[in-house]
């Protein structure tokens, strides 16, 4: 075997064990980056959704209160750096006394930075969360 | 008796123990950063379900406070819960987080100058990763919410 064949199999060995060692530290890397952008991004989903129902039940205007559960979402998904552009905000009920509103949030979380997940998702993960309260009862009057 | 030096390596056996080196390295350093991830994994999400146990129980509250016995206070003159305020507020946060809440209880603590709704429970963690993997139990978190009755609205505007 000449010098240069084996110069050029031991390269061979070293490429190869290395990209042995770094494929799983990389996939490791990669699970760790999608573990913390996704657990930071699904509370504002939540929080959004409560706030947004909170405001909803506090009319018993249907138009009112669906306006008011839609603008205390975005502005807490804004106030969370969410684009709000990219956000759905469905505000559901009747608005009759005690009965229930429900309010749902969806949005995309952008993993067009996380290589594997980018590929496998398309660049974009959705969460959403859900609340939901009752309007009020009208059975205040203390007399 | 003569000191004895080692060995010299021959070749092959440095070529052995250095690919060995690199291995356990990299075992070792990839064991590290799953668990990095497992911890990041699941204890985010435990923050989570804590976080939102709180705030789900702080609904319930509120909601409790809304919903006072009236007939009873017409009666009594006392601020009591409607009977169903419990399965009201288990209710609620069941809607509100997927079943991970249990309401232990709902009360009314009679100050000297106000009433104060508490409501208590425990919210629910699973581990997913570290559970699956290594058999970690889920952790439960005990929340705690108060609100004060509130008097309503009668019509739009109040």
């Amino acid at each position: 075997m000449g010098a240069t064949l084996r110069h050029f199999e031991r390269g061979e060995d070293e490429s190869f064990e290395f990209t042995m060692v770094m494929s799983p530290l990389l996939v490791m890397i990669v699970l760790i980056a999608f573990a913390t952008v996704a657990r930071t991004e699904l509370m504002p989903a939540w929080t959004a959704a409560s706030e947004c129902a909170r405001a909803a039940v506090a009319t018993m205007d249907a138009n009112l209160g669906r306006q008011q559960g839609i603008d205390a979402a975005l502005g807490l998904l804004a106030s969370n750096y969410v684009n709000p552009a990219t956000a759905q905000v469905n505000v559901t009920g009747t608005w009759q006394p005690d009965t229930p509103v429900t309010c749902s949030v969806n949005y995309p979380i952008d993993v067009t930075g996380i290589p594997i997940f980018a590929q496998l998702t398309g660049g974009a993960i959705h969460v959403s969360g859900s609340v939901t309260l009752n309007t009020e009862s009208n059975t205040s009057r203390w007399q | 008796m003569h000191k004895r030096f080692p060995e010299p390596k021959v070749a092959w056996r440095v070529a052995i123990e250095s690919g060995y080196t690199v291995t356990v390295q990299a075992i070792y350093y990839t064991v590290m950063l799953f668990m990095f991830f497992a911890l990041i994994y699941d204890f985010g999400g435990a923050g989570y379900v804590a976080t939102v146990g709180n705030e789900a129980a702080r609904l319930a509250a509120q909601d409790a406070a809304k919903h006072i016995d009236q007939q009873a206070f017409l009666n009594t003159q006392e601020v009591r819960l409607s009977n169903d305020a419990l399965q009201r507020a288990q209710q609620l946060v069941n809607s509100a987080t997927a079943g991970n809440v249990q309401i232990t209880s709902i009360t009314i603590n009679h100050l000297a100058t106000r009433d104060v709704i508490a409501v208590y429970g425990t919210a629910k963690a699973n581990m997913p990763v570290l559970g699956s993997l290594f058999g970690m139990p889920p952790i439960y978190f005990p929340i705690a919410a108060f609100a004060e009755p509130a008097y309503g609205i009668n019509q739009e505007g109040q």
